[in-house]
């Protein structure tokens, strides 16, 4: 590993607490933290009183917060590598992958998507995407406690309300949720029923995937070497994503709109989104392929004092989708000061 | 000078960017003020025509570009200034008071969202000193929205533009399950096909056939609304249902105000240069009651000289009626409004 590459923990993103590398590995400073994975199976499983157990339930949904107690230090062994790449390819070819332990799934979660933030973003955030439709099809099997299990984990406000009904707090809502206007919200609480919950909890899954703000893309020789044949072995996913972007109608291919593609400065970045998402409509663009120059809008759109998320880009797509009404006015660009 | 008497103070004041206009709204941005004391000062001496806060927290307010700031989160701010809906008035271009009740009415109605449906206490509202009004919710929990998340609640305040879907042989439309806007329009047609007579149905836009297969199955009629199917009456019928039902219960808020994180909104009890107003707090059990009048910084028992500068027909701060050219003593309140908006001159 170069000097200037960070311990692999930071890499993970996995947390703050602050670690040192000695003769290549990874040393925790802080007392009284588990030192070795032996010491966290060590650990009693906490039980919620749901229907799984803990060890199953992160199986399952290595994305849960409880997960990351099992990643232990250190570099990964090529063979966690290997079944990292294998986790990776399979979700990205839509193929199914079964859960194996808690520990290799939350290894195989964390190392697939290092590798894929290093390939490059839109390798992370496709993974993210279809990884979390998994996720949601499997959540459809689940019993009601454990749906309330892993929906604590994002809205810790979330009740089990009656049969078919469910409420979080309107602020925990608005993190995740996507359709305020069609849940019931009274004293500050949204209510809304099974189907509602799972696409909340899609939302939520993908935007804690694909999140890379604890990511380093700089990795040591073998995860970058894994992470180039990763890439290599899933272009043919992406070429037909680029040729989404690609596709350029005549709206898009407008000098102001390649402009604003190119990425524009804090303040008006909103509205160059609307723009563009108006303009991928109008260009006959399927929501999927919206998506895509979206993607790559949000990406040249880095700066600022404050972020501008995929998230906050995807969600102008759908708004826009939603409303296929709306007028694209060259004008209003130039109120905006984007033409 | 109103700036000798009044006291200008905003909430964590030291984290906040000011900026101020003395020809235009923004003149200079990136200011920064240790202390209220500092803030008023600064009004006393240099008496702005526009003063602006940001609703953002920043680590450091007065750094610039805008990266280097530190944002710490943003005031969500909802700002109303035109009604919801158009309504028959004889407008008035240079001051409206019938747009100003209007606008007033929908406040209200914002109040209760954000009380009932949202649950949230402790807000500000202030006058903007010209055509509207601003909610101010500086709660920790709701700095930290993102757009988007500020972006759904603008839209839940307007509601959506149709709660239907599919063609005339198969509308579908909110039923018993529905929640929100949804729900809220449910039960209003519901009331209005259980309980209207015949010719009431024919005065909401039902023809006639139609109107009296309705009245005589309104049980079979409401158990397929239940269901969400609403075909027995045309799409067009219900769109202006629809259409009727949201331009009565939603709020048109600037949508730009609250999805900018960045923006500088004019300081709560400072001058609007456009009317020589005050921006006026208003605590929130009197804003039912608020009148105009609170809001003005300059009497009406001093005069000035005024040349007009356009025709001129105002019913408030006074009644006034003037022809381009011609010359009048008005009241401080109504010559220093028609300064302002550049209709009149010092005479």
């Amino acid at each position: 590993m170069s000097r200037d590459t960070p311990p692999i923990v930071f890499l993970l993103g996995l947390t703050d607490t602050p670690f040192r590398l000695k003769d290549g590995k990874l040393l925790q400073k802080e007392k009284g933290c588990l030192k070795t994975n032996k010491d966290l199976r060590k650990r009693p499983l906490v039980l919620h009183g749901g229907s799984l157990g803990q060890e199953t339930l992160i199986a399952k949904y290595p994305f849960l917060t409880e997960g990351k107690t099992l990643i232990g230090e250190g570099l990964p062994r090529d063979l966690e590598i290997r079944e990292a790449v294998f986790f990776a390819q399979k979700s990205l070819h839509k193929q199914p992958c079964f859960p194996k332990s808690a520990e290799r799934e939350v290894k195989n979660l964390l190392l697939a998507r290092l590798m894929l933030y290093s390939a490059g973003i839109s390798f992370l955030r496709k993974f993210a995407w279809l990884k979390s439709g998994e996720y949601e099809r499997q959540l459809q099997e689940e019993e009601e406690e454990t749906l309330a299990q892993i929906a604590r984990d994002f809205f810790p406000s979330f009740q089990k309300e009656g049969p078919d009904s469910f409420k979080v707090s309107f602020i925990d809502y608005l993190q995740y949720g996507r359709n305020l206007n069609e849940a019931a919200v009274e004293k500050g609480m949204v209510f809304f029923d099974k189907h509602e919950l799972l696409l909340c909890l899609r939302d939520a899954i993908n935007v804690r995937v694909a999140d890379h703000s604890k990511l380093d893309s700089r990795l040591p020789e073998p995860l970058a070497k894994a992470s180039a044949e990763l890439k290599e072995s899933v272009k043919d996913v992406f070429a037909r994503d680029n040729a989404f972007t690609a596709m350029k109608g005549k709206y898009l291919q407008r000098p102001e709109l390649q402009a604003i593609l190119k990425g524009v400065g804090e303040g008006k970045r909103y509205y160059g989104a609307m723009a563009i998402a108006i303009a991928s409509m109008k260009d006959g663009m399927t929501k999927d392929q919206a998506m895509e120059v979206m993607q790559q809008y949000v990406e040249n759109c880095s700066g600022g004092s404050h972020p501008f998320t995929q998230r906050e880009g995807q969600s102008t797509v759908e708004w826009v989708y939603r409303h296929p009404g709306i007028n694209f006015s060259f004008t209003t660009l130039k109120t905006q000061g984007l033409a | 000078m109103y700036y000798n008497r009044a006291s200008i103070d905003v909430p964590d004041l030291f984290k906040r960017e000011f900026g101020f206009g003395f020809n235009h709204k923004i003149d200079y941005r990136h200011q920064a003020f240790g202390n209220a004391n500092a803030l008023n000062a600064f009004f006393r001496e240099e008496a702005p025509l526009y003063a602006s806060v940001s609703t953002a927290h920043y680590a450091f307010p007065a750094a610039r570009p805008m990266e280097k700031k530190g944002f710490q989160g943003s005031d969500l701010v909802f700002d109303i200034d035109k009604p919801s809906s158009d309504f028959e008035h004889g407008h008035n271009p240079i001051f409206c008071t019938e747009c100003f009740e209007h606008v007033k009415k929908d406040a209200l109605r914002l109040k209760g969202i954000l009380q009932v449906e949202f649950g949230l206490e402790g807000f500000s509202a202030n006058y903007s000193g010209n055509k509207g009004f601003h909610f101010h919710l500086r709660d920790e929990n709701l700095r930290a929205l993102t757009q988007d998340s500020r972006r759904q609640l603008t839209e839940f305040l307007q509601g959506p533009e149709t709660v239907f879907s599919g063609d005339e042989k198969n509308l579908l439309g909110p039923g018993k399950k529905s929640g929100g806007w949804h729900r809220r329009f449910y039960a209003y047609a519901c009331t209005l096909i259980e309980n209207s007579s015949l010719e009431e149905l024919k005065h909401a836009g039902l023809r006639g056939k139609n109107a009296e297969m309705i009245f005589e199955k309104k049980a079979l009629v409401l158990a397929l609304m239940r269901e969400g199917k609403w075909r027995f009456a045309t799409p067009l019928f219900w769109k202006k249902l629809y259409d009727k039902f949201r331009a009565e219960n939603s709020v048109v808020v600037d949508a730009q105000v609250t999805l900018d994180l960045a923006r500088l909104i004019r300081i709560p009890n400072s001058l609007h240069g456009d009317t020589g107003f005050i921006a006026k707090t208003i605590g929130l059990e009197q804003l039912a009651s608020f009148k105009l009048e609170d809001a003005l910084a300059f009497g009406r028992e001093k005069t000035i000289k005024i040349s007009a500068q356009t025709d001129i027909e105002i019913g408030f701060p006074e009644r006034l009626s003037l022809k381009k050219g011609e010359q009048a003593t008005a009241t401080q309140a109504a010559g220093i409004m028609l300064l302002c908006k550049n209709k009149a001159l010092l005479a």
